[in-house]
């Protein structure tokens, strides 16, 4: 076994301070996470937008429009059509974009121009733990159809 | 037009109109998913996902750079090797694969093999099946691939009201017994090259329906299919003249 004593701790450095990520249970139950948040993320919609925007950091409203709809619909194995994206269109300017501005989690000039760009806040730790948590358990029939085991015969 | 003019001509104009594929995928290789279609009429873009998560999806944008449909990339996987259903089996869904079908009505496929085809033409001739009523027409590149699909033919002709038309290249099709409920046609020769089917809609224009392939080389196939009206019935003037 070779250990690197010099590189070992790299990864160590966040948790320098005495402040902890709280784990997932604790943000669940706890209060370190406003309910404006959980509201936000309490939709299939808001959070693939989300998902989106934690790996591109920013995206048009245009883009986050095939997005939500291509995503949401494929999590169910359903193809969509133009009148489903008009839908998905009319709720993320109306209802959904809003709602995760006023929790802080987006930034966006609201002039319901499609060009108009959408920016990820910055995240607190717990609401990026919480995100990711509820990353790996989306679109669950296809997960148990394609993770390890799913398979077994 | 008598000859194949028409599907060549059909053929060239779906080439000529660009569409644009969006592979939203964790990994970038996943794009390769699409690669059934031809590149000369559509752009393939990729976009990252974060890793860990659902499956990605496929947005696909028409000529006029509007939104067309999107599809998850499982369901492009399994459509690209799709089961071959009839219409009366009990695990026969074609929504599904149907809800595919439209969204990537009229891209050019250049590489699909007979397998894929025949899941193609299963959705055509179900729709008809389903309609029970209007015109059907049929061509064979082989008096094998016919026989193949004969009890398929007989029952449809049998069990519905549909007008069911199969052409094929004379060489095959003008001794062939006659079928009830079938008319059989002579190709002309650039029309027997194709594999194509078209169906009317039976008196409704959403239902119509068509599928045209030309074999480039052994078991790869080239072609689009449609749900434009208007391209079945350029299909059916052509195919009225054979009738003469």
């Amino acid at each position: 076994m070779v250990h690197d004593d010099g590189r070992d701790t790299d990864c160590g450095n966040d948790s320098d301070g005495a402040e902890e990520v709280p784990s997932v249970f604790d943000i669940l139950v706890g209060d370190v996470i406003g309910d404006d948040v959980f509201r936000a993320v309490a939709d299939t919609r808001r959070r693939f937008a989300l998902y989106y925007l934690l790996e591109h950091r920013e995206a048009t409203v245009e883009e986050l429009t095939d997005v939500v709809t291509g995503w949401s619909f494929a999590a169910r194995a359903e193809a969509a059509g133009p009148t489903d994206r008009d839908a998905v269109a009319t709720g993320l300017t109306h209802a959904h974009l809003p709602l995760l501005r006023e929790a802080g989690l987006v930034t966006y000039e609201p002039d319901g121009d499609p060009d108009d760009v959408v920016t990820l806040a910055p995240l607190s730790d717990p609401v990026r733990t919480l995100l990711r948590w509820a990353y790996e358990r989306e679109g669950g029939g296809h997960e148990q159809r394609e993770g390890p085991g799913g398979n077994v015969e | 037009m008598t000859d194949g003019e028409v599907f060549a001509d059909l053929l060239g104009e779906v080439e000529a109109r660009r569409r644009e594929f969006v592979v939203y995928a964790a990994d970038e290789a996943e794009a390769d998913v699409v690669a059934g279609f031809d590149t000369r009429n559509v752009t393939v873009t990729h976009r990252s996902l974060p890793s860990g998560g659902p499956p990605g999806f496929v947005v696909i944008r028409g000529p006029d750079g509007r939104f067309a449909g999107s599809v998850g990339i499982p369901e492009v996987r399994e459509f690209l090797s799709p089961p071959i259903r009839r219409p009366w089996d009990d695990d026969w869904t074609g929504g599904g694969y149907r809800a595919l079908l439209a969204v990537l009505d009229e891209a050019l496929f250049v590489s699909f093999d007979r397998r894929q085809l025949l899941a193609t033409s299963r959705e055509i001739e179900d729709r008809a099946w389903r309609a029970g009523r209007g015109t059907l027409r049929v061509g064979f590149q082989s008096r094998a691939s016919f026989e193949l699909q004969l009890a398929f033919y007989r029952r449809l002709a049998a069990d519905t009201d549909l007008d069911v038309h199969v052409y094929g290249s004379p060489d095959w099709i003008r001794d062939r017994p006659s079928i009830e409920g079938v008319t059989l046609h002579e190709a002309p020769e650039g029309l027997a090259a194709y594999w194509f089917l078209a169906f009317d809609g039976g008196g409704e224009a959403e239902n119509a329906c068509a599928l045209v392939a030309e074999e480039w080389y052994p078991d790869d196939y080239r072609g689009f299919w449609s749900y434009d009206a208007g391209t079945v019935e350029r299909i059916y003037d052509a195919l009225g003249a054979v009738e003469g």
